[in-house]
């Protein structure tokens, strides 16, 4: 059985319009693959992520993590699951203004209990000059790596990075998804990237394309590209 | 256009539209609702003087009143009617009745239920005490010039003779007048009137207690004393004429002929605290100028802040419209439209809800019967508020919007950018700094960074706390003094005043005294005036003690140090208030006058702890060396051996004796007064609870939705809910703590100032506060603040993560 597995998962928002974001979606991620899901903005991808990150349930369909039901799960077993199993990424970073690059980063690891040590995290992603700064200190790649920073000090299962370099130019996109991309490799974290950008999705260990809601076309592939062999 | 966008606004943002409605409310009720409460008393008091027709001068003569009087009186000038009238006190079960005259056209009462008497043996009795259809059977000894001696209650009355539940001193039995009844006056059966009641030419303006209506009193009294002695003379001339005919006055020996006086006096000496009730109204009148100035104070902080946040949040709007054109004064337009919509609403609401409901708390604060008060609406107070309001909220909004006008509408279409994280001044302290646990940090960096925020909780709780506190205080300081003064300082059980002076405890006394009182002291208590640094003398008692070792049994005399005190013949112990009237300190003299206006130099040897009246304590030996001769001794102060009513009911029947009053009863009498307070610390625990709310309710929304990102992004790394309502709130608990430690702080100041206000000539209030007081205006508004954050962990817990971080337009 996969790591991570996508079982005909169905969701609609309901309202004044019924909206049908997700519907017969299924898919599987294995352990320590870095995973990129390609498609167009509203083809639902996000709505994916939100339910792979516990922050939202599917209407009907499974999804299994590590062998749990998330699908299942209730409103306290879902905050636990993204305490202790689940790094997010945004595009807008979304740190603490009022902390500290160090403090952000410790923010996140007071929550659980087989953390990493944030100064050697903060070190890893190059920044160890900069654990004092204010976010608005820093430039928006630097931003970034807080914040892959913030999530991966966890030591989560899951590293989740939505449109991570959505905000940046290419040159530090380039060395965002170097990061992301070591970050996944050294550690063995599951790593699964949302973009709309097919020349990004070439790093992956496996793509996705989503298209309307649902999986239109799944492929391995075989000679994931570095970092630097991608240009957009 | 204009007034559709208004009507959206205020759709779209009900909350915030009710909580400025609600707080201006809030101000405005307090404000207008506290400053009619007197004036509103005053006037029913007023009027349910007017309506029955309460006596404004009663004359007692040591031989009555006959016709011929009256039509005198009725002609002095200042006077515009007098009536005859007859009251006897008997006893009925015991208690002292007052029997009073039916008159129609003064004294009149409000009948609660029944009717009028139609023969002698009906009469209207006292609604506190009787109901219809009771029998009232007077005592037999007390049946004389009475036609009557048993009464049916048929209906039942106020009266304004007796406005408070103290009904005044008796003359019989133990000493209190009871109840009261009102029969037909053909039930009284003497020769000549026992009294008479004057009505005095007034117009509406004088109304009780106004200075008009106490100069015109002055007047008339001493137009009706000059005339009173041509009119005795009169009167002594004819029964002279009548017993010894046409002779030489010269021939008749004075002494033999009878002694004629009238006496005069005022509502202030008929009716039993009349006078303080006045110095009462004067109290809350100070205390409303003050305190619901404080509440409009952060009425206009908290809504300049809520409109300053309304025109930040919609500075996208402002610059859509700005950039289409629209002239700045048109946007303005638009927020002012909501802003006096909220504030005419709450302006209009607050003054009903204010005027109805507070003076009816306010009178229930006095211990009075008269009439529940009416609704009167003061058409001046309401549109000063209403414009007043307005204008404020104006200013403050446009205010605001100004400011954020002043951008480029390019600038104001972009979003405000959050304020960046700043280096805190407890981070400079470094060895603190490293020492603090990770959440103190952050609670530190917040309370840097929402500085106004943090500012105005500080404000609002060191209010509610100072509002509180206050209300504990004014009740520890005035409850007191009573336990103090009858209790701790003055510990004797009984004050006999005798009739006449003596030079010591004669063989009469000693044997009426038998049984019923023991350790009797014979004291001198007389009245001076002291002169002070202004014109108004200063009313006080001198007390010669004629023993000194039992002197100091039942009067303690400490400093304020509580060092104990002694009389010597080198000068006299004064109280506080005689000090601080006339800035005199040990070793400094102060002047005297007697009631003849002969002054005496006094020299202070000591100041004595004090709180109801004035004394001067002074040796016997220095009385005499001062005053020129030897003490003698009018009062008599002992302990009970019997019964209380015994004590009273036996004494009275002698003639050496005039009158008894308890210690017991004087701390009763002084407790009931307090009584009232209760309600004031109840009211204004209710108002600065609505303050605490609204105030932290609104900053904390604001708080909240200031910083959704914030929460949502707490939420997707994990964190539960009332951790992330602990991260959000722990800096206003930590702000409401301090907030309420300068509350606790700043009180005992303002209560001292505040004390210092309402002390009368004749009280000094303590101006210690109780622990507990402390206690109880802490825990409360903490309380508040802790029920605060129950709300908003709701609201909190409402956030959707996915929509508040969606990506920023």
């Amino acid at each position: 059985m996969a790591f991570i597995e996508f079982k005909k998962v169905k969701k609609e928002y309901r309202g004044e319009v019924n909206v049908l974001a997700v519907n017969n979606c299924s898919f599987e991620i294995e352990k320590g693959e870095l995973v990129v899901i390609l498609g167009q903005s509203g083809a639902g991808k996000t709505t994916i992520l939100n339910m792979l990150g516990g922050m939202d349930s599917p209407t009907a369909g499974e999804i299994i993590v590590d062998g749990k039901r998330l699908d299942k799960f209730k409103n306290k077993e879902l905050i636990n699951y993204r305490r202790n199993d689940i790094g997010f990424v945004f595009q807008f970073y979304n740190l603490i203004v009022n902390l500290t690059t160090l403090e952000n980063v410790e923010l996140a690891c007071q929550l659980c209990k087989d953390a990493l040590d944030p100064k050697e995290i903060l070190k890893s992603v190059g920044l160890e000059h900069r654990l004092k700064n204010f976010p608005s200190q820093l430039s928006g790649g630097e931003q970034q790596r807080v914040a892959i920073a913030r999530a991966i000090a966890k030591n989560p299962k899951i590293l989740l990075c939505d449109e991570p370099t959505g905000a940046l130019d290419s040159k530090t996109g380039q060395k965002i998804i170097d990061l992301l991309i070591n970050t996944c490799k050294k550690m063995g974290m599951t790593t699964v990237i949302i973009t709309h950008n097919s020349q990004i999705a070439e790093i992956a260990d496996k793509i996705i394309t989503i298209k309307n809601g649902t999986v239109d076309n799944v492929r391995l592939n075989d000679h994931p590209k570095l970092a630097n062999e991608i240009e957009w | 256009m204009l007034f559709k966008n208004t009507l959206k606004k205020v759709k779209k943002s009900f909350g915030r539209f009710f909580s400025l409605m609600f707080i201006i409310l809030l101000g405005v009720g307090f404000y207008t609702g506290i400053r009619m409460s007197i004036p509103n008393i005053k006037t029913t008091q007023n009027e349910y003087y007017d309506d029955t027709k309460l006596m404004d001068l009663k004359m007692l003569s040591s031989v009555g009143f006959d016709d011929d009087d009256i039509n005198y009186i009725s002609n002095i000038e200042g006077v515009k009617s007098a009536y005859g009238s007859y009251s006897k006190e008997v006893l009925v079960n015991e208690n002292v009745v007052k029997i009073h005259a039916i008159i129609d056209d003064i004294n009149g009462f409000s009948l609660k239920n029944g009717r009028m008497p139609n023969s002698n043996n009906e009469c209207l009795a006292d609604e506190r005490f009787y109901k219809v259809g009771d029998e009232i059977d007077v005592s037999e000894e007390y049946r004389d010039n009475l036609k009557e001696s048993h009464f049916k209650v048929v209906g039942t009355i106020d009266s304004p003779l007796y406005s408070t539940s103290d009904y005044g001193s008796a003359n019989i039995g133990n000493g209190k007048i009871y109840s009261f009844i009102f029969v037909p006056k053909e039930v009284f059966d003497y020769s000549a009137y026992t009294e008479s009641y004057l009505l005095i030419d007034k117009d509406e303006s004088d109304v009780p207690y106004s200075d008009s209506y106490e100069e015109k009193i002055e007047n008339t009294k001493e137009n009706i004393e000059n005339a009173s002695s041509k009119r005795i003379d009169e009167k002594i001339k004819s029964i002279i004429h009548d017993a010894y005919g046409d002779i030489d006055l010269s021939l008749i020996d004075v002494s033999l002929l009878p002694k004629i006086e009238w006496y005069v006096q005022d509502r202030k000496d008929v009716i039993p605290t009349y006078a303080i009730l006045d110095s009462q109204y004067s109290q809350v009148v100070t205390l409303a100028n003050i305190i619901p100035l404080f509440f409009v104070l952060i009425v206009i902080l908290m809504t300049s802040n809520t409109m300053k946040r309304m025109v930040v949040e919609e500075r996208g709007e402002m610059g859509t419209l700005s950039s289409l054109g629209v002239t700045n004064g048109r946007i303005i337009l638009n927020y002012l439209l909501y802003v006096l919509t909220a504030t005419l609403i709450g302006s209009i609401l607050g003054y009903f809800l204010g005027t109805i409901f507070l003076p009816g708390l306010v009178h229930g604060c006095f211990n009075v019967i008269f009439p529940d008060i009416k609704y009167r609406f003061d058409l001046i107070l309401f549109l000063e508020c209403i414009l007043v309001s307005c204008a404020l909220m104006s200013f403050v909004t446009i205010r605001a919007c100004r400011k954020e006008l002043r951008q480029k509408p390019a600038d104001l279409l972009r979003p405000v950018s959050p304020k960046s994280g700043k280096v805190v001044l407890l981070e400079r302290i470094s060895f603190l700094w490293k020492r603090l646990s990770f959440s103190s940090k952050i609670t530190a960096r917040n309370i840097s960074r929402y500085k106004k925020r943090v500012f105005m909780t500080l404000i609002g709780t060191a209010g509610c706390t100072f509002l509180i506190l206050i209300g504990f205080a004014i009740k520890d300081s005035i409850n007191t003094i009573g336990d103090k003064q009858y209790g701790e300082l003055f510990k004797y059980e009984n004050f006999i005043v005798l009739n006449g002076e003596v030079d010591a405890l004669n063989d009469d006394l000693k044997n009426e005294f038998e049984g019923l009182i023991t350790d009797p002291l014979l004291i001198n208590q007389s009245s001076y005036k002291v002169s002070t640094n202004d014109e108004n003398d200063l009313d006080v008692y001198m007390i010669v003690p004629s023993e000194e070792d039992k002197f100091y049994d039942y009067f303690t005399l400490r400093d304020l140090d509580g060092n104990a005190l002694t009389l010597d013949d080198k000068g006299v112990v004064i109280t506080p208030k005689i000090a601080e009237r006339t800035n005199a300190s040990v070793g400094d003299e102060i002047t005297v006058k007697s009631s003849s206006n002969k002054e005496y130099k006094l020299k202070v040897e000591g100041i004595t702890e004090n709180y109801v009246s004035n004394y001067i304590y002074i040796d016997k030996k220095l009385y005499e060396e001062i005053f020129g001769s030897s003490a003698k001794y009018n009062i008599v102060v002992s302990k009970n051996e019997s019964d209380k009513d015994d004590v009273v009911t036996e004494l009275l029947k002698y003639d050496d004796i005039l009158s008894i009053s308890f210690s017991n009863d004087l701390l009763k009498t002084a407790n009931e007064y307090v009584g009232g307070l209760n309600n004031i610390v109840v009211l204004l625990v209710i108002i600065s609870s609505f303050l605490a709310f609204t105030v932290l309710y609104n900053l904390t929304s604001i708080n909240i939705n200031e910083r959704t990102r914030e929460i949502a992004t707490l939420k997707v790394l994990g964190f539960r809910d009332n951790e992330a309502n602990a991260y959000i709130y722990r800096e206003t608990l930590v702000t409401v703590i301090f907030g309420i430690m300068i509350g606790l702080i700043i009180t005992p100041f303002v209560h001292a100032k505040l004390m210092e206000l309402l002390e009368t000539d004749t009280t000094v209030f303590l101006t210690t506060i109780k622990v507990q007081s402390y206690f109880y205006a802490a825990l409360l508004t903490l309380t508040f603040a802790i029920i605060m954050q129950v709300v908003t962990y709701f609201k909190l817990k409402k956030i959707d993560m996915i929509e508040s971080l969606k990506a920023v337009e």
